[in-house]
């Protein structure tokens, strides 16, 4: 029997992918291990291995389709004794049968010739969703396949305004937004009171209106406006971060410390290691937080509507910037590694981050998060919360300053900053975590306790 | 000398309008006028003409009469009168903008306004001058008819002015230029039975209304006994006591000597921009007419022009929204919302001409793929009840999308309809929601809904 390879699940928020790359070619023959496509997910682009052995005989979604459901059929491969009649109807079991897609033929032929057809709204909406599909088949299967897509999106109307979530936007620009498969909420609006029209969604596919273009505007005194592609991983980081800072009442709390200790240890160490062993002023931070989170277990929680979780290990986010966003891969149990073990981890998340080859095991989940932009001559900043975690702390540049005591000595600071969800940490929480951390941060030898 | 939040130079539709503006958002206002408050458009266009033409209107009315089974003995006509009626339409309706610039507590600075540099404007008048200051001023001098090198206006050739205003009907008239004011005239001085010759340099008469409607109005002037020449130019102008003689020589450079009595230059418009002070500023010119952005705002930093002086199209109803939308934006500089500017058209000659939007070849031009929609206004009950059943109305529809791409209508009184299709375009309503609207019966405006049913082959009434 032919091998069917679906779209998989590589993460739990994962509901459909992009194909990437095809790394293998029709005919060839794969062994369990081979790489056979690049899948890009809400948050990574990964590597699928063949767990089959077989032939690649058909690849029903061409390299760069966008938003293949999770599960949907994306190739198939046959054995020897597999006839082609076999290969048919293991593709049937997975999309819609012959009849079907003759029917939807007939419906895109009335589009072209019968064009009163298109008062029926049901149809207007199949034939484009058909249209659209069909670029995205692989032209030997075109005949065989009825997207999908078709099946689930009928019934589901084009967006109109409900009570309580109203949308306002003109007829033309709720159709162009369908036909171009828009949600009309993430599109703002420029018209009257904020109405979503025509030159919004114009904007969005980059498809300027000419009728406004020809009156009176100079064009000598504008720059066209550039028009990007919005990754996977930035509707992520937008939709994460817009329902955090609308939905989780943020708090926030600074504190400087004193970094004087910390660098001489951080200098007594590196001074004798090997370069690829040096321990990072973030090592120790991860580290002070960790430790900090374990003194302080109220903090290490989150809000789950219903009830509040305390974790029983620290888990530690840290932001790892990277060219289209920034990932947050996971210390896990950083209470219980030593600076050494957090450093390698840290390298090596680093070095995949940048390269887009964390699993999402790897990045989500965690308690708190830490961010530092101290490289980049910040003081110090207010972050959002990366839900369900119940907070996050910001380190700043360190700084050299001067310390009056008895006399005038030279001292290196560091400020830090708590943003924390006040459903489930009030500021004296807050403040104790920040005080902890603070005094780990001060005094890195009590870390060794 | 006086400070000012803005001063306007000049008090047409463009610049009376954006004065009235500034004063509702609480801004102190001042206009500057040379001659006379209202414009071009008040005192020597869209209405003076708009009143000859009811005039020329009512003459071929009653001509018609005999159709409806009433006898008139031969009217008469008092030409002097119908003339002097239009200087009092004018006059009217250049008072009333008085007052409202008067109940709206703006200034009114009468004399020549020239910039003397940012935020600064010199009125000139009787010989004295007067220094006023303003941040923002709006430069909405308009435009003035053009005139063909070696030609000057004097009793045998007329702008549009002496047109207007002249002492009795010419017998033989030649109009050169088939634009929205050439063919006005050509219908006013025909329906009241002058000789009238029409030419036009372009392949089509109005060049830039719809193909189909441009030749749907020339065989309709032509029923009408207007003789139009196309693809034509008027060369060879000798004068005599009587009027003009010159040659018409056509694409194929075919002459042929005719004489006038009167020719009527209407070969377009230039923008006023001379003897305002622009030389002391920095202003961006193209071909003459300030270059500004979609608000108004030019290349100089408070300095802002709206209406004819920016370019065409040169029409009054253009040339207010401009000055709101420059006002609006001055008072609020952050203000976003998106205005769309879609402008309307209308051309009264008999029969009238409206349109908005584009033409079928534009938007062929511009790449879209059209579904267009006609109706006949023949198959309309109201045109033929009212015995004036010849014209069209034609709807263009972006195929795609159903966007409505644009509107043209020739017929009788189609300047009231055209309005229905700027709303539903400024509300981007698509074919759906004009489906829905019910349109009153007997009404004219029945054929915009056949018009838009015919472009999804749905049509009732053909």
């Amino acid at each position: 029997m032919p091998i069917p390879i679906l779209m998989p699940s590589l993460s739990p928020t994962m509901t459909e992918g992009n194909l990437v790359k095809w790394s293998k070619n029709i005919g060839d023959n794969i062994k369990p291990g081979d790489i056979i496509a690049e899948i890009e997910t809400d948050k990574a682009t990964m590597e699928i291995e063949s767990i089959e052995e077989g032939k690649l005989e058909k690849i029903i979604f061409k390299e760069g389709t966008e938003g293949i459901s999770v599960n949907s059929l994306i190739a198939v491969l046959s054995l020897p004794e597999d006839s082609s009649k076999d290969i048919d109807n293991l593709i049937k079991k997975y999309v819609p049968t012959k009849e079907t897609t003759e029917e939807v033929k007939l419906k895109q032929d009335n589009l072209e010739d019968n064009t009163s057809e298109l008062i029926n709204k049901e149809e207007i909406r199949e034939i484009v969703e058909s249209k659209q599909e069909d670029h995205v088949l692989s032209t030997e299967y075109k005949e065989n396949i009825i997207p999908k897509v078709i099946s689930n999106d009928i019934g589901k109307d084009i967006p109109a305004a409900n009570e309580e979530n109203k949308i306002f936007a003109s007829p033309l620009a709720r159709r162009m937004a369908h036909i171009n498969k828009i949600d009309l909420a993430d599109v703002k609006g420029s018209g009257p009171k904020g109405r979503i029209v025509k030159s919004d969604i114009d904007k969005l596919t980059n498809n300027y209106s000419e009728i406004n273009s020809n009156i009176n505007v100079n064009n000598k005194l504008f720059k066209p406006n550039k028009k990007l592609k919005i990754s996977s991983m930035r509707k992520t980081i937008a939709a994460k971060l817009s329902y955090s800072k609308s939905n989780v009442p943020h708090f926030y709390l600074t504190v400087e410390c004193s970094v004087e200790k910390l660098m001489t240890a951080r200098n007594d160490i590196n001074i004798e290691a090997d370069p690829e062993n040096k321990i990072s002023i973030n090592d120790f931070i991860i580290k002070a937080l960790a430790n900090a989170l374990q003194e302080v277990p109220e903090a290490n929680c989150s809000w789950q509507n219903d009830h509040i979780i305390i974790y029983g290990n620290v888990d530690i986010g840290v932001a790892v910037a990277v060219e289209e966003g920034l990932y947050t891969p996971i210390i896990r149990n950083a209470e219980n590694l030593g600076l050494q073990e957090i450093s390698s981890l840290m390298k090596d998340y680093i070095i995949r981050a940048k390269s887009n080859k964390l699993s999402p095991e790897e990045y989500e989940g965690g308690n708190f998060t830490l961010s530092n932009l101290g490289m980049y001559g910040i003081d110090s900043f207010s972050a959002i919360i990366n839900p369900p975690q119940s907070g996050i702390i910001t380190t700043g540049a360190i700084k050299k300053i001067p310390l009056v005591t008895d006399k005038i000595l030279n001292t290196y600071v560091m400020k830090c900053q708590l943003s924390g969800d006040h459903r489930v940490i009030d500021g004296v929480v807050g403040a104790k975590l920040l005080q902890s951390f603070k005094s780990f941060v001060e005094n890195p030898a009590k870390m060794l306790l | 000398m006086s400070n000012y939040d803005l001063i306007v130079l000049g008090s047409g539709p463009g610049g009376y309008v954006a004065a009235i503006r500034a004063a509702q958002l609480g801004l102190k206002a001042a206009i500057i006028e040379k001659e006379t408050l209202g414009g071009i458009c008040l005192n020597w266009g869209c209405i003076p003409t708009k009143a000859l033409l009811k005039a020329s209107e009512l003459n071929y009315t009653l001509s018609k009469l005999d159709d409806f089974g009433i006898n008139v003995i031969k009217p008469k006509y008092n030409w002097s009168k119908i003339v002097s009626r239009t200087r009092k339409v004018a006059s009217k309706l250049s008072t009333g903008v008085g007052h409202l610039l008067k109940k709206n507590k703006i200034d009114i600075i009468y004399g020549m306004g020239s910039i003397a540099g940012q935020g600064r404007v010199i009125v000139n008048n009787s010989k004295k001058n007067v220094l006023h200051e303003s941040p923002n001023i709006i430069i909405a001098t308009g435009a003035r008819a053009r005139t063909i090198p070696g030609i000057k206006y004097n009793e045998h050739f007329w702008s549009y002015k002496e047109a207007m205003i002249s002492d009795k009907k010419p017998e033989k008239l030649l109009i050169i230029g088939a634009g929205a004011i050439g063919v006005e005239f050509a219908s006013f001085y025909n329906d009241f039975g002058s000789d009238v010759t029409l030419i036009e340099m372009q392949k089509n008469i109005l060049p830039s209304e719809d193909l189909e409607i441009s030749d749907l109005a020339k065989t309709y002037f032509e029923k009408s006994g207007i003789k139009v020449f196309v693809s034509t130019k008027a060369q060879d102008f000798k004068s005599n006591g009587n009027g003009v003689s010159c040659l018409l020589k056509n694409s194929e450079s075919i002459k042929k000597k005719h004489t006038f009595n009167k020719v009527i230059m209407a070969v377009g418009i230039e923008a006023n921009v001379e003897d305002i002070g622009l030389e002391n500023i920095n202003l961006e010119l193209d071909k003459g007419r300030i270059i500004t952005d979609s608000c108004g705002a030019t290349s100089e930093q408070g300095i802002y022009a709206i209406g004819d002086v920016t370019g065409p199209p040169w029409l009054a109803h253009k040339a207010s929204h401009e000055g709101i939308r420059c006002v609006e934006r001055i008072f609020d500089p952050n203000s976003t919302t998106n205005h769309r500017i879609i402008v309307p058209s209308c051309i009264y000659s008999r029969p009238q001409i409206a349109s908005i939007g584009l033409t079928e070849n534009g938007a062929l031009e511009k790449g879209y793929k059209t579904k267009v929609g006609k109706f006949p206004l023949v198959g309309n009950g109201k045109s033929i009840a009212m015995g004036s059943s010849d014209g069209i109305v034609k709807t263009i529809f972006n195929k795609d999308n159903g966007e409505l791409l644009g509107a043209h209508m020739i017929g009788t009184e189609v300047t009231e309809l055209i309005s229905n299709y700027s709303i539903a375009m400024q509300l981007e309503a698509t074919e759906d929601d004009l489906f829905n609207v019910i349109f009153p019966h007997p009404t004219v405006s029945e054929s915009i809904y056949e018009s838009v049913l015919n472009a999804f082959d749905r049509g009732l009434h053909i």
